[in-house]
């Protein structure tokens, strides 16, 4: 009987073989290319709630309608311009800028205000807790003059901008602020006391972007050790979703360092490329089907900033869940969607993204 | 004169346990078969019951015809394969080691496999695999990893098993750490992809994968399967296993082979799935018992069924989108297997 | 077949156990190895079965010697009943004691008609017939003893070794194991090794016995020879009455007390 139970195994074994290759061998598959798509590729790391997104919508709209509408010698038209609401109210010798913490578990949201005199935006430093801030202040004053302006910064700043002249700061600097989820009171102190921060005739505000653990703690420690001219700005990321407020912030961003609406090029830059690109679609009435998978094949939904972009550029999601969930392949199959993108970086091969080998 | 004094007595009592376990391999596989089917109608995209068999076939809408034949059969069948797989190389840990918290990732492979994947995905090494680089990496490495335990593992006086236990543990846990420094170190756009990777999915296993990962896989099953007799008589104690003529050495050496096969060839397709090589074994082990002549097959048959109703599982429970199904194993597993452990206590290995 | 202990020596870590051990057996003799615990005679044991590897000298089985021979060769040649062996699956009896087959059987194919017969008398003979279906955990430490002892004779040895066989069985399977191993010997050329610290029994079933004293042999040869009252008193300390019993045929003991 246990020869047959062998035997029995060994057919099994060849029946599933066989199988397989009866399978495999009337595999037809083109994969996605079967319905022809546009397929392109996004730097996913600029759909951020930054003024850099309109570097994404661009990549976006060149890969499905070709060249991009020329910027030069074009009016925004004032009834065409977003409106978008100031957190910058003015006061008597200086501005008041609404802070906003988001909310997290356990805590609650922070919201207050913070003041500046103009003497002390004339001498601000800032210390960047995000990628997101720093990205700003370098679209705002370019890479040339930012590192005079933002002095200090978190990890993702030094990944990101270590080969430019941060480098001259880097290396005089004391280190990385460290992570921007926890802010290290320890580091920031260290940054402060090696600036000579309490008598050097500075104002410095720590930009937050995100959440942090203990916001009144950390004042205190400041107060505590003797650095009155730090104030600590809380920007709600997670609240900037619609353009109107991404400008909010980034006129936020740039008064603080004595920046007018009227001059914050960033401003300017963002209405006019977003406004030639919605210029030029408005007398697009093709629909198109879009679908964007990251390296990890989730897909951004209804309620994200990839969202944002599509809608600029009547694409419409076949992700229609809220948030960034995994789409199915069947899904992606039924729907076929016309353009399809991918996200730089991400280190599957052509053929596998577009599911012409599946491993 | 007792009624069990004859030669056709005693053979009656093993014909009596062989009833036994085909009756238990029946129903396993009737399970595996109800399985199957209930993970080929799951999806996103509602496909009725009754044409399941004729778009198997190839008969009926192309694009329901490619969804059956292409994107839920290829994964079903991954499963099955896997879920195999990671239960036989349980059993052979568990009896290897003598131990019931055995499983294939005490020695470290998992992470060794999980290392090699992260090298591929984040710095793009292994490259001469093409399209194959990430499995092929964390196949390599799995292999790799069995053999550095085992040299790690080898004293004067030749490999014990908790030499074995510690240097798989040692191992792990090193890899583990390297894998945690390249997710630091890699870029935002790359790291989503690892860290999906390392909690296990079948999304995007498709034939090519089925093809990649049945070799090592049925040569790994065939290889401990070989080693059932062994296996019994070692799980007793390897004095008795030399005294009774078992070369215990060679059985390890196989053993290991055969567990680096397995786990290497359900990575690479998969990533790592926990649980599986844990709940599996244990829970036959509970119903027919210790012979490893019928635990390797129902572990295979047990295997492949649970693995195929978890993955269906992890894709229906937050349609449309997919639960990573390491996570639903450990999960589900883990109260499962308390709960087993606490009511037939009295199966459990090592009574006395 | 012949049994040769050549001149073993063992020692674990620089503690010699075993100095300088040496004695002979054919088939069909019942040797008796008698001592006090912690003399060497475990050791002595696991060097004949080559489990151990003696510093000096070697045990030879014929004109081989054991450690050379390989394990699956040996293991149909001699089989051995150890002390620490453990049951602790729930393999059931049958299932256990057909693991004796493992030696000589064809890889993966049902034991024969032949085999089986095997099985039956030897669980016939330990008493452990009835038991053939029961799981073996479930059994007292006697009846695991018997199953041990089953398993060994299924592998049909030329030699069987037993380390202390009767320490958990009840007299009456105490006696009925030893009448076995007599009739084994005598009709089928069985030649048994028992390491035992019970001198009565010793006295009574074994051909010849070997005293061992601190790893070393203080006195060998038959029965009547080794088994004296200066003997027992220099080894063990203790006072014997011995003497020739016509009822038993045999040599009786009868402890009188410490000396």
């Amino acid at each position: 009987m246990n020869s047959k139970i062998i035997a029995a195994g060994v057919i099994a074994a060849l029946i599933i073989a066989g199988a397989s290759v009866y399978f495999m061998s009337n595999n037809d598959d083109k994969g996605w290319y079967a319905w022809d798509p546009t397929v392109g590729e996004v730097d996913y790391t600029k759909i951020t709630a930054t003024p850099q997104i309109i570097d994404s919508i661009e990549e976006m709209y060149q890969t499905v309608y070709g060249e991009l509408p020329s910027t030069s010698g074009v009016v925004v038209p004032e009834d065409e311009k977003l409106v978008y609401e100031s957190l910058v109210t003015d006061t008597a010798g200086g501005i008041q800028v609404r802070s906003v913490m988001s909310a997290t578990s356990g805590n609650d949201q922070h919201t207050g205000s913070v003041y500046f005199t103009d003497e002390e935006i004339e001498n601000m430093k800032i210390i960047s807790y995000s990628s997101g801030v720093t990205d700003s202040y370098v679209e705002m004053l370019g890479t040339d003059n930012v590192w005079n302006t933002v002095v200090a910064a978190g990890n993702s700043t030094w990944k990101n901008y270590a080969d430019n002249d941060m480098e001259n700061w880097s290396t005089s600097a004391t280190g990385t602020l460290g992570s921007e989820y926890t802010i290290s009171t320890e580091n920031l102190l260290s940054y402060l006391n090696y600036a000579n921060a309490d008598t050097n005739g500075e104002h410095y505000c720590v930009v937050v972007w995100g959440y942090i653990t203990d916001y009144d703690k950390i004042c205190n420690d400041l107060s505590d050790a003797g650095y009155s001219n730090v104030d600590i700005l809380c920007i709600d990321y997670y609240s900037i979703t619609s353009f109107e407020y991404l400008l909010s912030v980034v006129d936020a961003l740039g008064q603080i360092v004595g920046i007018e609406p009227e001059e914050n090029v960033s401003i300017d830059d963002f209405q006019l490329r977003l406004y030639v690109m919605m210029n030029a679609l408005e007398s697009n009435t093709d629909e198109h089907t879009v679908y964007l998978e990251r390296a990890d094949r989730k897909s951004p939904g209804a309620d994200t900033l990839a969202q944002l972009c599509f809608d600029v550029l009547k694409l419409e999601n076949i992700n229609t869940v809220t948030s960034t969930t995994m789409v199915s392949d069947e899904i992606v199959l039924i729907e076929k969607p016309d353009v399809i993108f991918f996200t730089k970086g991400d280190t599957r091969t052509m053929d596998e993204k577009m599911r012409v080998t599946t491993v | 004169m007792s009624e069990h004094e004859s030669v056709e007595a005693l053979n009656a009592i093993r014909r009596r346990t062989l009833r036994k376990y085909v009756l238990a391999s029946a129903v396993t596989m009737a399970v595996l078969v109800i399985a199957f089917f209930v993970a080929l109608k799951t999806g996103p995209v509602f496909i009725s019951f009754d044409k399941l068999i004729a778009l198997l076939l190839g008969n009926g809408d192309t694009a329901e015809v490619h969804i059956i034949r292409n994107i839920r059969l290829p994964r079903i069948l991954c499963c099955a394969i896997v879920g195999a797989a990671l239960s036989v190389a349980g059993v052979a840990m568990q009896g290897l080691f003598r131990n019931p918290m055995a499983s294939p990732s005490v020695l470290g492979v998992s992470s060794g496999a999980a290392f090699g994947a992260a090298l591929a995905m984040g710095f793009g090494i292994g490259s001469i695999f093409g399209s194959y680089s990430v499995p092929m990496m964390a196949f390599v490495f799995c292999i790799i990893t069995t053999f550095f335990v085992y040299f790690l593992a080898r004293t004067g006086a030749g490999v014990s098993v908790t030499m074995l236990l510690l240097a798989g543990i040692a191992v792990g846990a090193f890899f583990n750490g390297l894998v945690s420094a390249i997710q630091y170190i890699v870029d935002d756009n790359v790291l989503p992809g690892i860290v999906y990777w390392l909690m296990g999915s079948f999304s995007s296993c498709g034939w090519n994968s089925f093809g990649l990962a049945i070799l090592p896989i049925l040569t790994g099953i065939a290889v401990i399967a070989f080693c059932a007799n062994e296996l019994n008589i070692i799980s007793l104690g390897e004095e008795q296993a030399e005294n009774l003529g078992v070369n215990v050495k060679m059985t390890r050496i196989l053993l290991l082979i055969g567990t680096s096969l397995l786990v290497a060839g359900s990575v690479s397709i998969s990533g790592i799935i926990g649980f599986v090589g844990l709940i599996i074994p244990h829970t036959f082990r509970m119903i027919v018992g210790p012979n490893h002549k019928i635990l390797i097959p129902l572990s295979i048959i047990g295997g492949a069924a649970f693995m195929i109703f978890m993955d269906a599982v992890s894709r229906w429970i937050i349609s449309p989108d997919e639960l990573p199904i390491g996570i639903l194993t450990a999960l589900l597993g883990a109260p499962f297997f308390i709960y087993v452990m606490r009511t037939k206590r009295k199966y459990n290995m090592g009574g006395d | 077949m012949e049994l040769r202990i050549n001149g073993v020596s063992f020692a674990y870590h620089s503690a010699d156990v075993l100095k300088n051990v040496s004695f002979e057996a054919s088939s069909g003799e019942v040797i008796g190895i008698l001592g006090k615990n912690g003399c060497g005679k475990t050791t002595l044991m696991k060097c004949i079965n080559a489990h151990l590897s003696p510093y000096s000298g070697c045990v030879m089985v014929d004109n081989d010697v054991v450690s050379e021979i390989p394990r699956r060769e040996l293991a149909k040649k001699m089989a051995i009943v150890a002390q620490s062996a453990s049951l602790s699956f729930p393999f059931s009896v049958l299932e256990t004691v057909l693991m004796g087959r493992y030696p000589n059987a064809e890889w993966f194919q049902n034991p024969t008609d032949h085999e089986m017969e095997l099985v039956l008398d030897s669980m016939k003979a330990t008493g452990i017939v009835d038991f053939a279906e029961r799981s073996v955990s479930e059994l007292s430490g006697g009846e695991k003893q018997r199953v041990l002892i089953s398993r060994a004779l299924v592998q049909d040895p030329k030699i069987l070794l037993l380390d202390e066989p009767t320490l958990h069985l009840d007299i009456n399977h105490q006696f009925g194991l030893m009448e076995l191993i007599r009739k084994l010997s005598r009709e089928k050329g069985l030649l048994v090794v028992i390491v035992t610290h019970d001198i009565a029994l010793a006295a009574r079933y074994c051909d010849r016995v070997i005293m061992i004293d601190k790893g070393t042999i203080v006195a060998s040869g038959t029965a009547s020879e080794v088994i004296t009252k200066d003997n027992i008193r220099n080894v063990f300390d203790i006072d014997a009455d011995i003497s020739y019993d016509e009822k038993i045929k045999g040599l009786n003991v009868f402890m009188i007390g410490k000396s």
